[in-house]
């Protein structure tokens, strides 16, 4: 049997990094093909290339057995290839049905035909087996029937070959149900599925063979049945695994501290819940600890993290602070209860056009500086600070945040925290997209302060970020904390398995 | 460190395209200044440049108030309403009393102090308007545009209900002093004293935002909310606050304008509102919040009156005038998302 599509000898590089290395790939017609790898593996650059986001490659695609070179990802849903994004781009005011039709609405002399709209998306839904009622408001379904329905939506563009990016990391459990159900029952009708997921165990189910990309190339195919979830998490982080570990256990003895399992609450966490973010999360953090929280994007780490800053509200639940009850009503308070806040995005932490002096001064300012304001003092206090963080280039504190780089930028966010020493530090991602010297280097800032007792939640889905830096670690996975590891358990295949 | 390897003139292109904001204007006032200077023979006098300060003054304080809003990012259109509505108050309140319904009356005569009570009164007024708007925008969600909008109308329709189409003579004599006389006696050396109250009033909304925590919340708030929210900061408070500084100073130039023109009505301020906004723009603040300030504003101003003026002695024709003001104000606004551009393509 030919396959459907198939990818020989792909390789893909941006600028000096490889992003996909000879990848020999192919799915047959009919099937479901999960696609697994780590953050950084080469899945995305793999699906945007199916997608036909770009075309600029070695090697060969084949598309029902002939060659192609897909333009756009019009041409490429032209030819059959329809793609279902993880953040769904659905119009929520509108419905169903012309959701469903997208631009191409039925007309009669130039008008919206309604009727017929209406009547032939329905049809469609139920040749489907989806019940969903075409005149209903998108934004009235719940997630998972969205998904399902832009996934009606890309066949009933022509697709027959369907990429679901990380379809269930949003859904609840009766939801991936229905959605698998949905799955089988394409694949029932002939369809092909590409199922690309952090979720091993939602790979392992709906998948007839799983594909493992690891540091941009292919290393495995295997048929589901006989797969397990151990192998394939050894076969995504490999034989460094243990060596890396190593590395980081070594690394870690370096900055070992007085043991923080003794000392004394800093943070406690009580059955906080926040609709459609998490649930009954309750957890606490010690002086001195770094206490990592490892998930997988959109487990619900954000929203939490949000809500301990009080940037939004829970539901639910209660939080205190050195014993004593916290209601945090808005960020002000939680910034005078000695919380500090890293978010996820520099870009949601500093004024990238205004000088670094003015960023650093801003969160504590109130306290800082009695009566007006001091160019003087402010100045000497951001300077002594991104000294201590290592700001670079040094000594130029009325330069604007925006020009420095990326790490840089970090440790001025820290630097705006460290002007009053914090009793609880919340990181959230705080070494996205950074390279292994700035990593470094902001993680020595937060070590510090962990060594002068400042507890810390240190938020991230990068695995060996926990295992480096974190005394122990829990697992939240949609919405819930799955686990807590600690000890010889805090590894990288523990925290995989357990998300 | 790159910058210090930089050549001089990349060192200057640089310079330019990070100050962009703050050159254009200046380019452009003493591009203007000089091309009346040569144009017209009556504009390069001691009191037609006294003239223009003057003419600008109302403007002034009302532009000092819009320029926290607009360096919040957000807009404030209800000032040449609150505007008029405080000028209107003002005078009733001091001579015949402020009809709020039939036969009932607020004040009447308050003279204490010379009209200090009413003008005071008057000022709470405009503040309660300002605290509509900033409610609408805050703790609602409105957008400032649609809030100061509704905002503008409850004001209008207040100035317009208390005269009932009457145009009030008798003033609190506080407000002719500071409206309508001069400090010395003789040309050219007398001296509106608007030109004075303006003058302060600018001078203290500098400082305030040069100077206090306040002033400087306004800038970071307009340069990333949501890095402010995250950073601690209220940042309701922050343009609630302002939007309540605009409505004050709207309150207060509309004031000095019944001073200057010796009389109070419900009606006739309406060009306040654009022109205002112009002058804070083509002073170079950024629409968008967080660049620009009261330096700015008074190179707008200056702008803005150097050009009515000058195109006035040009003898144009009143509906070309209007139709350059607008071109001009058009190219103002072009330079300020290039000038945003040019800063962030750094």
């Amino acid at each position: 049997m030919t396959a459907i599509l198939e990818l020989r000898n792909v390789s893909k590089r941006y600028g000096g990094v490889s992003a996909l290395s000879e990848v020999n790939f192919d799915v047959q017609p009919g099937e479901v093909h999960g696609l697994v790898g780590e953050n950084g593996a080469g899945k995305s650059t793999m699906m945007k290339l199916l997608a036909g986001v770009f075309n600029d490659y070695d090697g060969e695609f084949l598309l029902r057995g002939a060659p192609v070179k897909l333009a756009s990802p019009a041409d490429a849903q032209a030819k059959g290839i329809g793609m279902v994004h993880q953040e769904l781009s659905t119009f929520q005011h509108l419905t169903v049905a012309e959701n469903l039709f997208g631009r191409k609405l039925p007309s009669r002399a130039g008008f919206v035909d309604w009727p017929r709209m209406r009547r032939e998306a329905q049809e469609h839904l139920r040749e489907l087996g989806l019940d969903i009622d075409a005149a209903q408001s998108m934004g009235d379904l719940s997630v998972g029937s969205q998904q399902l329905v832009e996934i009606a939506r890309v066949i009933f563009s022509g697709a027959d070959i369907i990429i679901l990016d990380e379809p269930t990391s949003a859904l609840s459990v009766p939801e991936t149900r229905r959605l698998f159900e949905f799955i089988a029952s394409l694949k029932g009708q002939g369809r092909t599925l590409i199922f690309i997921s952090h979720f091993l165990e939602d790979v392992l189910e709906v998948s007839d063979r799983i594909s493992v990309l690891k540091n941009s190339r292919k290393v495995a195919t295997l048929g589901a049945e006989q797969a397990t979830k151990h192998q394939l998490i050894e076969l995504m982080i490999g034989s460094d695994a243990r060596l890396l570990q190593q590395t980081y256990e070594q690394g870690k003895v370096e900055g070992h501290r007085e043991d923080p399992a003794s000392a004394e609450v800093v943070l406690t966490v009580q059955g906080l819940s926040r609709r459609g973010g998490f649930d009954d999360v309750s957890f606490d953090v010690r002086a001195g600890e770094i206490v990592g929280l490892f998930g997988f994007m959109g487990a619900g780490q954000n929203q939490l993290a949000r809500c301990l800053f009080g940037a939004d509200q829970p539901d639910s639940g209660s939080v205190a602070l050195d014993g004593k009850p916290l209601r945090l009503k808005d960020t002000s308070t939680a910034r005078d209860a000695g919380i500090a806040y890293v978010p996820e995005n520099r870009r949601n932490a500093l004024m990238l056009q205004q000088e670094i002096f003015k960023n650093i001064t801003l969160a504590h300012l109130g306290t800082l500086i009695r009566g007006l304001l001091n160019r003087r003092t402010e100045l000497a206090i951001a300077g002594q600070l991104s000294v201590d963080v290592g700001v670079r280039p040094a000594g130029r504190p009325l330069m604007a945040v925006g020009s420095l780089s990326g790490g840089n930028q970090q440790k001025v966010v820290l630097a705006k925290w460290l002007t009053r020493q914090p009793r609880l530090l919340i990181l959230n991602e705080p070494t996205r997209g950074m390279d292994v010297g700035a990593k470094d280097e902001v993680m020595a800032v937060v070590q510090a302060l962990s060594a002068k007792g400042v507890a810390t939640l240190l938020i991230t889905a990068e695995p060996e970020t926990i295992v480096a830096y974190a005394d122990r670690s829990l697992v939240m996975s949609k919405g819930r904390i799955a686990a807590e590891l600690n000890g010889a358990n805090l590894s990288k295949d523990q925290l995989m398995k357990n998300a | 460190m790159a910058t210090a390897q930089l050549t001089p003139p990349s060192a200057l292109i640089s310079f330019v395209r990070r100050r962009a904001y703050d050159l254009a204007p200046f380019v452009t006032l003493v591009a203007l200044f000089v091309f009346f200077s040569l144009t017209t023979p009556s504009f390069l006098n001691v009191i037609n440049l006294r003239n223009i300060l003057a003419q600008v003054s109302t403007l002034a304080v009302v532009s000092t108030g819009i320029t926290f809003v607009l360096l919040c990012g957000e807009i404030d259109l209800c000032i040449a309403a609150v505007g008029m509505m405080t000028g209107v108050v003002a005078a009733s309140l001091f001579g015949k009393g402020l009809r709020i319904a039939d036969g009932v009356l607020i004040g009447g005569g308050i003279e204490f102090g010379g009209g200090v009570a009413a003008i005071a009164l008057a000022l709470a007024f405009a503040i309660g308007i300002g605290f509509i708007s900033a409610m609408a925008t805050t703790r609602v969600g409105l957008p400032s545009f649609m809030a100061t909008l509704a905002a503008q109308l409850i004001a209008l329709g207040l100035a317009q209900y208390f005269t009932k189409g009457e145009i009030i003579y008798t003033l609190p004599p506080l407000l002719s002093t500071l409206g309508g006389e001069y400090i010395g006696d003789t040309d050219p050396f007398r001296l509106p004293v608007i030109i004075v109250v303006a003058a302060c009033v600018l001078l203290v909304g500098h400082f305030v935002l040069t100077f206090t925590k306040f002033g400087r919340y306004v800038y970071m708030t307009g340069s990333n909310r949501e890095a402010a929210r995250l950073s601690g900061i209220n940042t309701q408070r922050i343009v609630g606050t302002s939007l309540m500084i605009s409505a004050a100073c709207a309150g207060l130039a509309g004031m000095l304008n019944t001073g200057r023109l010796g009389s109070a009505q419900g009606y006739g301020l309406d060009d306040m509102l654009l022109d205002s906004i112009s002058a804070v723009v083509l002073g170079g603040t950024s629409l968008f919040g967080g660049q620009g300030g009261i330096k700015n504003t008074v190179i707008g101003l200056l702008i803005f009156g150097i050009l009515s003026n000058g195109l006035n002695q040009l003898q144009l024709d009143i509906f070309v005038r209007l139709v350059i003001r607008g071109v001009i104000l058009l190219i103002a606004l072009i330079i300020n998302v290039y000038a945003l551009k040019l800063r962030e393509a750094r």
